[in-house]
């Protein structure tokens, strides 16, 4: 240790150093206690004012996202409809005669479905697809909660695959679809279109029968 | 306040106040700002405190940690007594009066680190500690002190130490 170091540690440890004479120390320690104490108080009421508002925040937004939540109400009426079972039947002996397509539907799970101007019935896919629209004139079915319906068109010259699916097209943008057994109609001529034509709806009372998608 | 920590206060106020005026260099109001200030984090600590074997040393580097953090949040600030303040005081031997002297003109920080080591004798290591700075600064920052301090005081013979070997060193 050098003497700079010597004389440096002998003065800061019994220098003689000023000292100044604060007299209200120890209330100024109790004053700053105090003054510590409330701003904590402070600190915690405002984290629990803060912890609070959050929670009716939450309350509140938790509230409003329930409003969005899916509402069945909202969703279109058709969209659970399904076809619970097809039939293609023949009327007559002749093989070149239409014969009959019939989709039973089972009806929505909340709101009433209308068959109507605008339900579309499709067959098969690709070239050989081929459909028909509910007609404007036809009186509209409403196919209510557990309810059931049938719905029929007429069908000739089938050249396309042997098991096509049929669909149906709901003006609310829904659908619904299944596959057909090998019952189609013959190929009458395969350069002519297969015609597809509707020809009723109404309602069903379902006991069986057709063929289970 | 609590009867013994007020005790605590009544009879460690005195050294502190001192120790206040060596890392300020002088500045009274602020050497009582820090003893305050001091008190009150031993205080809010008192359940540890009064445990504590050494508590005078305990106090002492939490005020120099306390004016550590302050001066590097002040640094263009002044805190260093008026001169008249100082001349009043100055009755000790004349070698008293040089390192007083010196030591008023040190920045805050290169004090800080000289008092902490001279008074409490420790290494470079454990002012850092103290700090919370690397012992890179600590280092640093006392050989500059020290430097000024040869300075302040016409001490021309160099020290047989190693350029920026202040006091124990870190591996001490």
């Amino acid at each position: 240790m050098s003497d700079l170091e010597r004389q440096l540690t002998a003065f800061v440890r019994d220098g003689d150093v000023p000292v100044p004479h604060v007299p209200d120390l120890l209330e100024r320690v109790a004053a700053g206690q105090r003054r510590h104490r409330q701003r904590r108080v402070a600190g915690l009421v405002a984290a629990a004012c803060v912890v609070a508002g959050l929670g009716v925040a939450g309350v509140v937004l938790r509230d409003a996202g329930d409003d969005r939540a899916p509402n069945p109400a909202a969703s279109p009426a058709c969209g659970s409809v399904t076809i619970q079972s097809t039939g293609v039947t023949t009327p007559g002996p002749d093989a070149a005669m239409a014969q009959e397509l019939a989709l039973v539907l089972d009806g929505p799970a909340a709101r009433p479905c209308t068959l109507g101007r605008g339900v579309r019935i499709t067959v098969g896919s690709g070239a050989s697809t081929t459909s028909t629209t509910v007609p404007a004139t036809f009186t509209p079915v409403s196919l209510g909660v557990g309810q059931h319906a049938a719905v029929h068109a007429t069908w000739r010259n089938w050249c396309g695959e042997a098991s096509p699916v049929a669909r149906i097209d709901f003006p609310d943008g829904s659908s619904a679809e299944a596959r057909l057994d090998h019952d189609t109609p013959a190929c009458t001529d395969p350069a002519t279109p297969s015609v597809l034509e509707f020809r009723t709806a109404q309602l069903a009372d379902v006991q069986g029968g057709g063929r289970r998608p | 306040m609590d009867a013994e920590f007020a005790a605590f206060v009544a009879a460690k106020q005195h050294g502190l106040l001192r120790y206040g005026m060596l890392l300020t260099g002088g500045d009274p109001h602020t050497a009582a700002d820090l003893t305050q200030e001091t008190f009150l984090r031993l205080g809010r600590r008192w359940r540890h405190v009064r445990d504590v074997e050494h508590q005078d040393a305990y106090a002492r580097r939490t005020m120099t940690r306390l004016w550590w953090t302050r001066s590097k949040r002040d640094r263009r600030e002044q805190l260093r007594a008026e001169p008249e303040e100082r001349a009043a005081a100055e009755t000790g031997p004349d070698w008293e009066s040089d390192v007083w002297a010196a030591l008023q003109q040190l920045p805050p920080r290169q004090r800080a680190v000289l008092v902490l080591r001279y008074y409490e004798d420790c290494s470079e290591r454990e002012i850092a500690e103290v700090l919370h700075c690397r012992p890179g600064t600590v280092k640093s920052q006392a050989s500059r002190g020290m430097a000024s301090l040869r300075r302040l005081m016409g001490v021309h013979v160099p020290d047989q130490r190693p350029e920026g070997a202040v006091g124990r060193s870190v591996d001490e």
